[in-house]
């Protein structure tokens, strides 16, 4: 545990230890001199000053005390704090829950699906995560063991843990121990999309008040720059590599053939060829087998029709860098066609709407009972599914060239602009159910539901075709498009069975008040009672997601494409921020410079003593000072003294 | 081939040439020789009369004194002794350090005593002090004609000096730079002499440190080496060390009856002053004249 020094400029200090050893150097060259007897001249360790004997640089006591005490005096100038055991303030650690920081991990679960086995791609990742958490190189991996390390050093007063997914969440309670944290740590998964680390960081920072520490663990740099002396530090444990990624997938109906479309990017910095395999999950059979040549940071694009009544099909990338994104599941898109009924008398109005719905692609002719039935008469719908659609020409009316008002939150006004329309229309302002378009106080459109388990709605347009140029206007196979759509996605159903990871689909229901379980591709049931009839399910989840009702089963396909993600060439590793603002300091460390004054001032004591019995040892045995005499030879005399003896 | 120290021998014997050694008070008694002795003894001449004391030789009483006073009163005759002179030079390497003048200093000081009783009628002998002392071959003859007169030794003395001649004047020669304690020394060495003399030969440099200097201290016998900053603290310190060591010398001095001189060994030789061994009544000129430097050879 290192310390910290708050005034690093005394370390300035540390040249008067080269000029202590300078002086003892200097002190140190000694001429040889032969003399007759070493016996009169006193032993060095009895002395301590000037003039003592030295031996070199290793031998004089005084020197290694006085070069300790001065080396202590420079480190408590310094003022040295040392990190508590258990920190004062609480630690928020924000973790980058992104599948880019699983790069590097072992791709068991990949082998096995290339060897024909058939495992549904949710499995394949939960074996990957089981390979892939002993992997010491994946940022995962690295930044789990960092934060180990962390906790060793100082155990934080308590510790949350908090996923940065596309929206946040918190991993477990608040957690005292090191055990506990990093048990919770294993339920960090890294299975999102994309990681809202700024939404993750400004919810640490409510959660934790004041004097909470935010960490952020990810694989990247933070994109604005951390100051220093905060209460943030982040993280990254990203290495730059290459990868090859699916970054788009999608499958539809195209003019009444099913179509798929995937495109690889080569997220690297050379030219690579990159092989992909198309198979159906059922029995592996191999569909397609293509080799890409991709330019750096290129994407190629596989275009291609699949045979009728296609089921799952799974695409792979020869590639093993990030599991999770060199292969995908296409589901075949949910068909749910309608029945429409055209009840309008022969005209340019008829013309024009059966037109509009023929180019839709998404209805079809049907008998009484159709899911909508248009009609230009007063009269009910014959069946619980059929929406009525009346259009009413009013014989007093007017032509309105606008502006009009449009609900823009209902489904029908999506993309209508009625920009230049001439809608004409009759006078009286009274709607029957909620106006969707009106010229002033004049509703023009009009949607009443009827039916609370299963509603039905009821339109009403009022249109003088003589007086509207709508039926003629871009706006009209919009205006057509959208009550299609509408009535399509309302049949019970899965809107879409192909979710890039993160995003919803919505679910409708036969009835409103089921109850549905959710199984996700790690096996884990999840139960929904749905209020109305449409709930929508979050793909959280790579890999096959199957929903069971009393009424219907429908099963969507989450794949991870996100060519950001994706993208490892940005990985970084590296240290920002710091903790050491004021309240650290003063919270979390201990100042110990006192302590080497201590030390110090024994030093000193221990030099004095040493001094002292120097002193002492200059004087006879008896502590008297030998009497001058004329013998002494500390005054020669010339030619010869004597000692007159008393006989 | 001649020796490098000959002309030490030679300013020796050319200042021992105007002393004669002086004959010590209590010299060998009822010995027989040509010299005079300045103690009673048994010789012929009669020199004084004093009261009978215990122990005294009655064939001394004055039996017709002791008639007209009725107290027994006995004769002193002077006594007629050979004095002898053991002359002990210390043959440690220390004697012999290269850039000081003790080498010459102990053979100008051997040769000078050597003169001066070979002037006074004292027969010599010669010794080499090593970790005994022994004999050294043609010890007898002047000093400049011994054999072995070498310094080489290593140390000091491991025990007491012995096997000299009785009631003789001994002098020992040496910079008592030793680890030996020097009663150890000098029981020996004063028993049973006439006069015992310690002469301690220094260098200047072994009273005078250079101040100031970053010096390697080499000790000349063992090689051992210390290194040491000598400032004013550290002379001091090793000039009240040197004194102490001589004070432990003349204390042992004066315990054993032994007189203590110190001779700074180039002072000798440049000056010659003796003016200190002479107010000591070691040396006695035989005019009674000024002692000075010798001026010319021998």
């Amino acid at each position: 545990m290192l310390p910290i020094f708050l005034y690093p400029l005394a370390f300035l200090g540390l040249i008067a230890l080269p000029a202590l050893v300078g002086i003892y150097l200097f002190r140190n060259r000694f001429q040889p001199m032969v003399v007759s007897s070493l016996m009169l001249w006193v032993d060095p360790r009895e002395s301590q000053e000037g003039g003592r004997q030295i031996r070199r640089l290793k031998t004089p006591l005084l020197f290694f005390l006085e070069l300790l005490a001065l080396l202590l005096l420079i480190l408590a100038a310094a003022d040295p704090q040392v990190r508590l055991p258990t920190g004062a303030r609480p630690l928020v650690i924000v973790l980058d829950d992104s599948y880019s920081m699983r790069a590097g991990e072992s791709m068991r679960a990949g082998e096995s699906m290339r060897a024909g086995e058939s495992m549904r791609a949710g499995e394949s990742m939960r074996a990957g995560e089981t390979g892939g958490a002993n992997a010491p190189s994946s940022p995962r991996a690295l930044a789990i063991a960092a934060i180990k390390e962390e906790l060793g050093r100082q155990l934080p007063f308590v510790t949350r843990l908090l996923v940065a997914a596309e929206k946040p969440k918190l991993l477990g309670p608040p957690m005292r121990t090191s055990k506990e944290i990093v048990a919770q740590l294993e339920n960090w998964n890294c299975s999102s999309g994309f990681a809202n680390i700024s939404d993750a960081v400004a919810l640490a920072g409510e959660i934790g008040g004041d004097n909470t520490l935010v960490l952020v663990v990810s694989d990247h740099k933070s994109p604005s720059s951390i100051p220093d002396k905060s209460r943030l530090q982040w993280w990254s444990f990203g290495k730059p590599k290459s990868n090859a990624a699916f970054v788009s997938a999608s499958r539809a109906e195209k003019e009444g053939a099913d179509r798929f479309m995937l495109e690889v990017a080569n997220l690297s910095t050379e030219k690579n060829q990159i092989g992909v395999v198309l198979t159906r999950t059922e029995n592996d059979a191999e569909i397609l087998r293509k080799t890409l040549s991709l330019e750096p940071f290129g994407i190629g694009r596989i275009v291609s029709n699949l045979p009728a009544g296609t089921g799952p099909i799974r695409a792979r990338l020869d590639d093993r860098e990030l599991p999770i994104d060199s292969q995908i599941v296409l589901e075949p898109f949910p068909e749910r066609p309608i029945s429409t009924q055209v009840r309008m008398s022969a005209g340019p109005l008829r013309d024009v709407l059966e037109k509009a719905l023929s180019s839709t692609k998404l209805s079809r002719s049907g008998g009484s009972g159709s899911h909508l039935v248009f009609t230009d008469k007063e009269e009910d719908a014959e069946s619980d599914r059929t929406w009525m659609v009346q259009f009413l020409a009013e014989k007093e009316a007017d032509a309105y060239s606008g502006p009009f008002i449009l609900d823009r939150a209902h489904p029908l006004t999506n993309g209508l602009s009625l920009q230049g329309v001439v809608w004409g229309a009759g006078k009286d302002t009274k709607a029957e159910g909620n106006p969707v378009a009106m010229a002033g106080d004049i509703p023009l459109l009009t949607d009443r539901e009827i039916g609370a388990e299963a509603p039905r709605h009821f339109l009403k347009f009022r249109l003088r075709a003589d007086l509207s140029t709508l039926q003629n206007s871009p706006d009209w196979p919009i205006l057509i498009w959208n009550l299609v759509s509408w009535r399509s996605a309302q049949l019970p159903g899965l809107a879409r069975s192909n979710l890039r990871l993160g995003d919803n689909t919505l679910l409708t229901l036969d009835k409103a008040g089921e109850t549905i379980t959710v199984t996700s591709p790690s096996g884990a049931k999840k139960e929904i009672q749905v209020r109305n009839r449409q709930v929508q399910i979050p793909g959280g989840e790579v890999g096959i997601h199957t929903i069971q009702s009393p009424s219907t089963t429908a099963v969507f396909a989450v794949n991870a494409v996100n060519r950001t993600e994706s993208d490892l060439t940005k990985a970084e590793t590296g240290k920002w921020g710091s903790w050491l603002d004021e309240k650290t300091v003063r919270m979390d460390y201990l100042e110990i410079n006192w302590l080497l004054l201590l030390v110090v001032l024994a030093l000193i004591t221990v030099h004095l003593l040493l001094m002292a019995r120097g002193n002492r040892n200059h004087l006879p045995a008896n502590g008297k000072s030998i009497p001058s005499r004329s013998i002494m030879p500390g005054t020669p005399r010339k030619g010869i003294a004597q000692e007159r003896l008393t006989p | 081939m001649s020796s490098p120290l000959q002309p030490y021998f030679e300013q020796g014997y050319l200042a021992g040439q105007r002393f004669v050694l002086g004959i010590p008070r209590n010299a060998a008694m009822g010995m027989t020789g040509a010299t005079l002795s300045s103690l009673a003894g048994s010789s012929l001449e009669f020199r004084d009369h004093r009261q009978y004391e215990p122990g005294d030789d009655l064939r001394h009483i004055d039996w017709q004194a002791y008639a007209r006073t009725d107290s027994l009163i006995v004769k002193i005759y002077r006594e007629e002794i050979t004095p002898h002179l053991d002359l002990i030079i210390d043959g440690s390497q220390s004697m012999a350090v290269k850039g000081t003048q003790k080498e010459g200093a102990a053979a100008a000081l051997l040769a000078l005593f050597a003169a001066a009783g070979a002037r006074a009628g004292y027969s010599q002998a010669g010794w080499r002090l090593s970790d005994r002392c022994r004999k050294i071959p043609g010890g007898n003859r002047p000093p400049s004609e011994w054999e072995a007169l070498e310094f080489t030794h290593k140390g000091g003395p491991d025990g007491p000096l012995s096997a000299f001649k009785p009631r003789g004047t001994r002098i020992l020669i040496g910079d008592l730079l030793w680890e030996t304690e020097p009663l150890t020394v000098l029981r020996g060495l004063a028993e049973r002499s006439a006069l015992c003399l310690v002469v301690q030969l220094l260098s200047r440099a072994d009273v005078t440190p250079p101040l100031g200097k970053a010096l390697r201290l080499i000790d000349s016998e063992t090689g051992a080496i210390r290194e040491i900053q000598i400032d004013a603290l550290a002379a001091k310190r090793y000039l009240d060390a040197l004194a102490r060591h001589q004070q432990a010398w003349s204390d042992a001095c004066r315990q054993c009856g032994a007189q203590f001189l110190v001779i700074i060994a180039e002072d000798l030789l440049e000056e010659w002053n003796l003016d200190e061994l002479v107010v000591a009544g070691i040396l006695r000129t035989r005019s009674g004249g000024a002692v000075g430097a010798p001026t010319g050879n021998h």
